[in-house]
């Protein structure tokens, strides 16, 4: 009705006083103005339409996070502009351009990446002054979310959050579970992003599903390796070969910012903030590896829940003397100039350093004493002695190790002071060769400065050669001990007597052949026989490590005049107690295989073992005979030979709990 | 009953035409051609596959001539067996000749040799050990190059109807492992030159070849190694497994001709096979 009242109007305008447009023409002008009226709705209205879609796949894009990212950023752009703004204004072009570059740099932080950048670099280095277990997890967490829902834009939220409700909250205690449990999380999180994307209209079910399955393992993944895991790995029972490189990495690689600094390169995010910190990390990260090479052995996954990762980082920060930071041991190097070798000079700053570690904070000296002084000197002696330095692999054909664990059984300790109540603590011991072993506990209560010994039941020595055995212990507090009075220390000691552990080394004897011949059997034959060349042993709780030949790293053996032929040997405790004695070390393989320039180096006993000994030298020597059928080997060209090192030794391990029974005072 | 006589003698000739036919077949087959050689091969289940410790297994080889020749001294070595997990007869298996293929024996020559293993215990614990070990054969054999080739000396004989020169010539081989695979003929006034490209085209390593005649039309020609100190004996490298023989015969007419070329080679030869041994508890 209003319409053609319009209508109307419009007719009587068009063909009002004076006006010569006929009542024809005055209609058409009437229908082509509607038309093009219509025409400009439409446009209007499909404009508002693109407008709407736009804001839904940002919609989809964005999520909750990564709108309060996008908010910030634009809070935080317009702040920096302002600032660059007034900056130019007062100090002219040049501050202007420093003030643009800043407001550049402002704006960076708008990103995502960027922030985990930061945030992950530096947690690294809060991490490094505060080692908390909470404090690492809770920010492994906040950088796992911040990663699946802002960095990777929601992409990989669904997985994540299911990995942390599967892992943390159910308290995971076994992370092979991970095995059965991944593909459903998987199936869940693809399901679920495949249809809030169907549902929110913001691309197909399987748009949705990909990108959670594209993006969706990598902050799990992260997470893993921040916590710990390649630090259980390096354990039992997977015990892979903690090289210098792998250390390296355990210890010092912020994970999840060198994730962010990935994903900004990823972003060509070049602004001059993120350009300086992209140029440093890759620094950093490249100055790891190039200290040492890395020779890692991989072995078979089988590790535990979040407790136990995060243990294990401890164990092995612990475990392993920690020296300087291969970055500043590198630069330092590098920036001194004063050796011809940048190689040597990192690997002498980096042994410095973890000489002063293990009489710092193992050895608990303080710096400047004359024990200190001593430590050091001995511990660099150690460190020196080319022996000392042979090194072994865990022999993956072994999977089940001699193992003992002493476990204070905390929750049964008495809560308050009564002679009559006793401390237990469980015994575990894994025998699977069945040795003839003898275990003798004892336990000890340390009130300040005074040990005294107590009791323990059953008193009497056990021996025994079951596979497997576990049993109980109580120890009572001797009489008149004033355990209600002041904090004290209760510590149980096992000492296990009468173990065995044989390592074994393969080398190729070719007798005397020419450069040509020797190079072919190698390539042919021997490096395919042959593949590991360091020592095997299984990951008992200590081990002969040894090499026999012209060098460490030379599987071959040649019967030529000029090469001498060495056998360097340590003896690493490789477990979590002390070596107690080691009755007998046996190289020789048989009476008379090998003769050695020093008998002591093949055969000997060494009874008093330095506290705190990880690797313990043996005698080197010369082999000045062997065999004649492996100084020529005829027609067979090459031999195979298996040398075994067989190691019998006592080993000790304590547990130990500090507890207060004293009455607190009324503040 | 007739009938059953019937069918029967129709069975019968049946057969006896099918193999005479076969026989036919191989008689007029050249066993001198393409690529065959001595071959050696493990027998399954010999060793088994799991070995347990303490006991007793065998390894055996089939040693088996498909090349065209007869193979001498052929040797046959177990190597790379470590005593410590095994312990295996370490003395070569030999044998003195083995027959190729030929008209009267088609199928080449096989025999048998067997090596006599005992496994021992296992190192500690360990759950078990794998390793590889290496058959390795080695023998002495011949090879012979015969081809009818067109010889002009005649360059300039644009009138002459005969033959025609192949500057050179592509071969696929001679039943042997080493094979004469290209001759270039190369003819002057002054006689014909030769040059044999032999390569080793079989599984195998050539150690060593040497000329042992040559004739040309019947009639013995000069023929010696390129680059080699000992003319008529070139030793193999691992990385080049070739060599060029050349022949030499003066000229003996002023028209073409074809005339046939023969030349004998005795190679040494060497043949590895990779092997698993698997002990397990």
């Amino acid at each position: 009705m209003a319409a053609d009242q319009a209508r109307l109007q419009r007719y009587q305008e068009l063909r009002g006083a004076g006006s010569s447009t006929t009542a024809a023409q005055a209609w058409r002008i009437i229908k082509e103005e509607e038309r093009a009226a219509q025409e400009e709705e439409r446009a209007a209205q499909e404009r508002k339409e693109a407008a709407a879609a736009e804001e839904r796949e940002e919609g989809k894009k964005a999520n909750l996070f990564g709108k309060l990212f996008k908010g910030m950023g634009r809070g935080i752009g317009p702040a920096a502009g302002y600032l660059g703004t007034r900056a130019k204004a007062a100090t002219g072009v040049v501050a202007g351009a420093g003030a643009a570059a800043g407001a550049s740099a402002m704006r960076s932080f708008s990103s995502p990446a960027f922030m985990l950048y930061v945030g992950g670099a530096l947690a690294f280095v809060l991490l490094q002054v505060f080692p908390h277990n909470t404090l690492r997890l809770v920010l492994g967490t906040v950088f796992l979310f911040w990663s699946a829902a802002a960095v990777l834009e929601g992409r990989g939220i669904i997985i994540s959050i299911l990995f942390f409700g599967w892992y943390i909250w159910l308290g995971i205690d076994n992370i092979t579970s991970l095995y059965y449990s991944l593909p459903i999380i998987l199936l869940v999180g693809l399901a679920v992003h495949g249809l809030l994307g169907k549902l929110g209209k913001s691309g197909s079910f399987a748009e949705g599903a990909k990108g959670e399955l594209v993006a969706g393992l990598i902050p799990p993944l992260i997470f893993l390796l921040d916590i710990g895991v390649l630090e259980l790995l390096s354990g039992p029972p997977v015990n892979l070969t903690v090289t210098t490189t792998l250390q390296n990495i355990m210890l010092y690689l912020p994970w999840w910012g060198f994730f962010g600094l990935i994903m900004c390169l990823k972003e060509r995010n070049y602004n001059p903030l993120v350009t300086i910190g992209s140029i440093l990390g890759v620094i950093y990260v490249l100055s790891l590896f190039l200290v040492v090479p890395a020779v890692s052995q991989g072995q078979e996954l089988g590790i535990a829940g979040p407790e136990q990762l995060l243990k294990a980082r401890q164990e092995v920060q612990e475990r392993l003397s920690k020296g300087e930071n291969p970055f500043i041991s590198y630069w330092r190097c590098a920036l001194s100039g004063g050796d011809s070798d940048l190689n040597e000079c990192v690997q002498r700053r980096q042994q410095e350093s973890k000489i002063q570690d293990i009489c710092k904070r193992i050895e608990k000296l303080e710096e400047g004493t004359r024990e200190f002084e001593e430590c050091v000197e001995e511990q660099r002696q150690r460190l020196l002695d080319p022996a000392g330095q042979v090194t072994g692999v865990v022999d993956p054909t072994i999977r089940q190790p001699t193992t003992v664990e002493l476990k204070l059984d905390r929750r049964s300790f008495p809560q308050e002071y009564d002679p009559q109540l006793a401390f237990p603590a469980d015994l575990k011991i894994q025998n699977p060769r069945r040795q003839q072993i003898t275990a003798e506990v004892s336990c000890s209560f340390t009130v300040g400065a005074t040990v005294l010994l107590g009791r323990v039941e059953p008193a009497e020595s056990i021996t025994f050669s079951d596979p497997s055995i576990s049993t109980s212990y109580l120890c009572f507090a001797p009489e008149g001990a004033a355990l209600q009075e002041e904090k004290f220390t209760i510590e149980y000691r096992a000492v296990l007597r009468n173990l065995n552990t044989q390592s074994r080394l393969e080398r190729a004897f070719i007798g005397d052949k020419t450069p040509e011949e020797k190079e072919n059997l190698w390539q042919n034959e021997i490096s395919r026989i042959i593949t590991v060349v360091p020592s095997q042993a299984p990951a008992d709780l200590a081990k002969i490590n040894f090499w026999i030949g012209h060098a460490a790293e030379e599987v071959i053996i040649e019967d030529k005049p000029y090469r001498s032929i060495a056998v360097r040997a340590n003896v690493e405790n490789t477990g979590r107690g002390e070596i107690a004695a080691i009755h007998n070390y046996d190289l020789t393989m048989e009476q008379g295989y090998l003769v050695a320039s020093n008998p002591a180096c093949l055969a000997g006993a060494i009874l008093d073992i330095p506290k705190n000994t990880k690797i313990l030298p043996l005698p080197k020597c010369l082999v000045i005979d062997y065999p004649a059928e492996l100084k020529e080997p005829g027609e067979r060209k090459w031999i195979p030979k298996t040398f075994i090192a067989s190691l019998d030794y006592d080993y000790s391990i304590t547990a130990a709990e500090t507890l207060n029974f004293a009455p607190q005072r009324p503040s | 009953m007739r009938i059953t006589l019937v069918i029967g003698i129709a069975l019968l000739l049946l057969l006896v035409g099918c193999g005479g036919q076969g026989v036919e077949r191989s008689t007029a087959y050249n066993f001198k051609q393409g690529i065959t050689e001595v071959e050696f091969r493990v027998l399954p289940n010999a060793p088994p596959e799991q070995i347990y410790p303490d006991s007793d297994f065998k390894i055996i080889v089939e040693v088996d001539n498909q090349a065209a020749y007869d193979a001498l001294d052929v040797e046959v070595h177990i190597v790379g067996i470590n005593d410590y997990y095994f312990l295996v007869d370490q003395m070569p298996q030999q044998v003195p000749l083995l027959a190729g293929r030929s008209a009267l024996a088609p199928a080449g020559e096989k025999t048998f040799v067997e090596f006599d293993g005992r496994s021992q215990d296992l190192f500690q614990n360990a759950e078990e050990y794998n390793t590889l070990f290496f058959v390795n054969g080695r023998y002495t054999s011949r090879m012979d190059f015969v081809d009818s080739l067109c010889i002009n000396q005649n360059l300039y004989a644009v009138y002459d109807a005969g033959c025609e020169v192949e500057a050179r010539k592509a071969y696929a081989g001679q039943g042997a492992p080493l094979a004469v695979t290209d001759v270039e003929e190369i003819n002057s006034r002054e006689g014909v030159e030769f040059r044999l490209h032999l390569k080793n085209r079989g599984n195998g390593k050539a150690t060593f070849a040497t000329l042992e005649g040559a004739t040309l039309g019947g009639k013995d020609i000069d023929c010696e190694f390129q680059r080699s100190v000992d003319t008529k004996t070139i030793q193999f490298e691992e990385g080049k497994q070739e060599a060029v023989a050349i022949c030499k015969s003066a000229a003996r007419s002023a028209q073409s001709y074809v005339t046939t070329l023969a030349v004998r080679f005795v190679y040494g030869y060497e043949v590895r096979q990779e092997q698993r041994l698997r002990l397990v508890r």
